[in-house]
């Protein structure tokens, strides 16, 4: 267990060295006087001295695209994130691991509010429908969430926007504060004014999400409702909703599981598009504003970031998986 | 969130990948259509002793594909599906040509004659104190948009910002965003079949190599190296017109990891059927092998894949074009079209005809495209009896 887990941790060291070089040829393909032009102001108002800047080129590459002059900024570059440091935003003019940090707190409470939700809406149903195959439940749900899967971020997004904000005006368009609060709000109240405009958001992540978990939670729980245990129980005389609830749920739960721990981490990454439309200053939100004026350190940490609680969710799943489920050995 | 969904998806892959479930479908299929022939012929041959006819004239023999088509249009939902993209082509292709208007001609019919009048006063130099008014009137009707305009008799979903017939933008625009999304999922499965197609016929370093090439792409995130590459195409001043077929080419890169993951998998089991066994010992050559006995045998759930990626990939094509990196703006696609939607002031300006269609239209390709993946994954399975 031990020696697969490490063997594991060195096999994503490996993946996040090969997403570090992709991303960090992306970047190097811009113009060498792109940052330049970026900070033209910057310099002007003497905010930033010319040395920063030639630093940053070299670290990025930007300047000298000769392979010593790539391989030089790689290293350099590496050696920064080894250390925890990547490197200043041009846009926040913070160290890029504090925007990140100081604003991923509001986007993992979002995304994981809307997981719960999402588990407790889509899980029911799925069992229902699957309880039920091909029946009028099956067709409704099926196609409802289907639906959910089809619709575009945005277009959900602008469509609750246009109903509720603007037709029925029964929530804020967007922000996350009221703009005009009075100063002697208690923090309660100020954190009802926060959850009151983070409502929309999150119905639509439970919306966009819900269609993939119930029908993962329908096949799985088809597959264990046709299995062979399943029958005897019947056989033995178990009420239909002990077969149900009792015998085949706990089964299904495993892909549940292991799909949970997968999703976790990834819930740190801010849902860029959702945040965005609604102007809530979570990450998602910060790294798309920076992502479109192409600050370059941010672009790199940023991704490193994501890349990151990727291959944690990956490993979590799977080591989930084997704790989980009794049947899997491990092959190595 | 938008990661999330892919996240599932990929998870779902992988545990898919881990229970090595599914066996041989094609073969199971074949095996049960012969298994139903056979069945039939016992009954027919009953019969037959009785009516004294040819065996072959009373037996109905189900190709396997035969068989799929049954099963797919038994299922109502793929046969839904199936009417929606056939409509959204007709809609996209034939459309125009019952269209009065252009994609990208503005309507200039709005402007009513407008008299100017001004007075000027004209002094004479050789006298001071004569002053001369004199007015100039100008008539002219200029040419003025019919800007945003809710549906007439002339635009049925009424007009644009820019004066620009709706109805016909949306078909022009489903004809990038459809060619775009089948463009890419076929290279995609090319290069998804042949490098997976590899990795999975020969093993070891080669497999390793290709998988964990997989790995890393399977980590970088889409949305946010979409953004990356939109900054690194605008800095080095690549037209707009072209910037989003870049897009697409990168997309084609970034996405093949799913389709090799999927052929590899396949391959590694049916690579140990009695029946690659005989062909190597019959010697045919390698790539015989590989894209003769083995390719097509994955043929029905690259098709499943294919036909979601195709969904997921208009998603895309519409997500670039609302965050303003698609198509550039005179040509229209459904993303440029929903764009619109970002804006708080189309929003309040109740001009829902900008916005909505286009969002219609991306969720019925996307819908339609997910009921025939649906129904197709259905019917190629064998265990399904109904």
């Amino acid at each position: 267990m031990v020696k697969y887990i490490v063997k594991r941790l060195l096999m994503c060291l490996l993946i996040l060295f090969g997403v570090s070089i992709i991303i960090y040829f992306l970047v190097l393909l811009m113009p060498a006087d792109y940052v330049d032009q970026k900070f033209a102001s910057q310099i002007a108002q003497g905010a930033m001295d010319k040395a920063a800047i030639q630093e940053m080129k070299e670290k990025y590459a930007l300047a000298d695209k000769s392979f010593g002059g790539i391989l030089n900024g790689y290293v350099r570059w590496l050696g920064g994130v080894c250390t925890g440091d990547l490197g200043r935003s041009f846009k926040y003019d913070m160290p890029v691991t504090t925007v990140i940090v100081e604003n991923m707190g509001i986007s993992f409470g979002i995304s994981f509010v809307a997981l719960i939700l999402q588990f407790v809406i889509a899980i029911p149903l799925g069992i229902k429908a699957a309880c039920n195959q091909y029946g009028k439940i099956d067709y409704t749900v099926t196609v409802l969430t289907m639906m959910g899967i089809s619709l575009p971020t945005f277009f959900l997004a602008a469509l609750l926007v246009q109903v509720f904000s603007i037709n029925l005006g029964w929530f804020p368009v967007n922000g996350l504060v009221t703009a005009n609060l009075p100063v002697d709000t208690s923090s309660f109240e100020r954190f009802l004014d926060e959850l009151w405009h983070l409502v929309l958001p999150m119905t639509t992540l439970v919306i966009l999400s819900i269609g993939g978990l119930m029908r993962h939670t329908r096949t799985n729980m088809l597959e264990v409702l046709n299995a062979d245990y399943i029958r005897t129980a019947r056989a033995k005389g178990l009420s239909e909703r002990t077969v149900v609830y009792k015998h085949a749920f706990k089964n299904t739960m495993i892909p549940i599981v292991t799909m949970t721990a997968g999703i976790i981490p990834s819930l740190f990454g801010g849902a860029m598009i959702t945040e965005t439309v609604f102007g809530i200053p979570g990450i998602g939100k910060m790294a798309y504003d920076a992502l479109k004026i192409g600050d370059v350190p941010f672009v790199m940490g940023y991704n490193m970031f994501l890349a990151i609680l990727t291959v944690i969710g990956t490993l979590l799943s799977d080591l989930m998986y084997m704790l989980v489920d009794p049947r899997v050995k491990l092959t190595k | 969130m938008e990661k999330e969904n892919e996240m599932i998806e990929e998870i779902v892959n992988s545990a898919a990948e881990n229970v090595t479930e599914t066996t041989a479908q094609q073969e199971t299929a074949m095996a049960e259509a012969a298994a139903q022939t056979v069945e039939e012929m016992a009954t027919e041959a009953e019969e037959k002793e009785e009516k004294e006819g040819f065996l072959s004239d009373n037996i109905r023999v189900l190709s396997p594909g035969r068989m799929v088509m049954k099963r797919f249009f038994r299922s109502r939902l793929s046969l839904v599906g199936l009417v929606i993209i056939v409509g959204l082509f007709l809609f996209s292709f034939v459309g125009p040509v019952f269209s009065s208007w252009g994609e990208k001609q503005t309507d200039t019919s709005g402007g009513a004659p407008i008299q100017a009048v001004t007075g000027i006063e004209f002094v004479d130099p050789s006298a001071t104190d004569r002053v001369i008014e004199a007015y100039i009137v100008t008539i002219e009707t200029p040419e003025l948009n019919r800007n945003q305009t809710k549906a007439t008799a002339d635009h049925w979903l009424g007009t644009d910002d820019m004066g620009m017939d709706i109805l016909t933008r949306l078909m022009y625009g489903g004809r990038i965003s459809l060619t775009l999304g089948f463009i890419v999922v076929i290279l995609e499965t090319i290069i998804g079949i042949i490098l997976g197609g590899l990795a999975g016929y020969f093993g070891k370093w080669v497999d390793m190599i290709v998988m964990r090439v997989v790995d890393i792409l399977n980590c970088i995130p889409s949305l946010p190296i979409m953004l990356i590459i939109s900054v690194v195409l605008d800095s080095r001043g690549v037209d707009g017109r072209y910037k989003i077929y870049y897009m697409m080419v990168m997309m084609t890169v970034l996405g093949w990891s799913g389709i090799a993951r999927l052929v590899r998998g396949q391959i590694l089991m049916l690579r140990e059927q009695e029946y690659m066994v005989a062909s190597e010992a019959s010697g045919i050559p390698v790539w015989q092998q590989i894209f003769k006995h083995l390719v097509p045998n994955i043929m029905p759930q690259l098709i499943v894949t294919m036909t979601l990626g195709l969904g997921s990939i208009i998603l895309t094509e519409a997500t670039l074009g609302f965050l303003g990196l698609g198509v550039e703006f005179p040509s229209a696609s459904w993303g440029t079209m929903i764009e619109a939607g970002a804006n708080p002031d189309v929003l309040r300006s109740g001009y829902w005809n900008m916005w909505i269609p286009a969002g219609i239209c991306i969720v019925m390709a996307v819908l339609g495209f997910n009921f025939i993946g649906d129904g197709l994954r259905d019917a190629f399975d064998p265990k399904m009896k109904r």
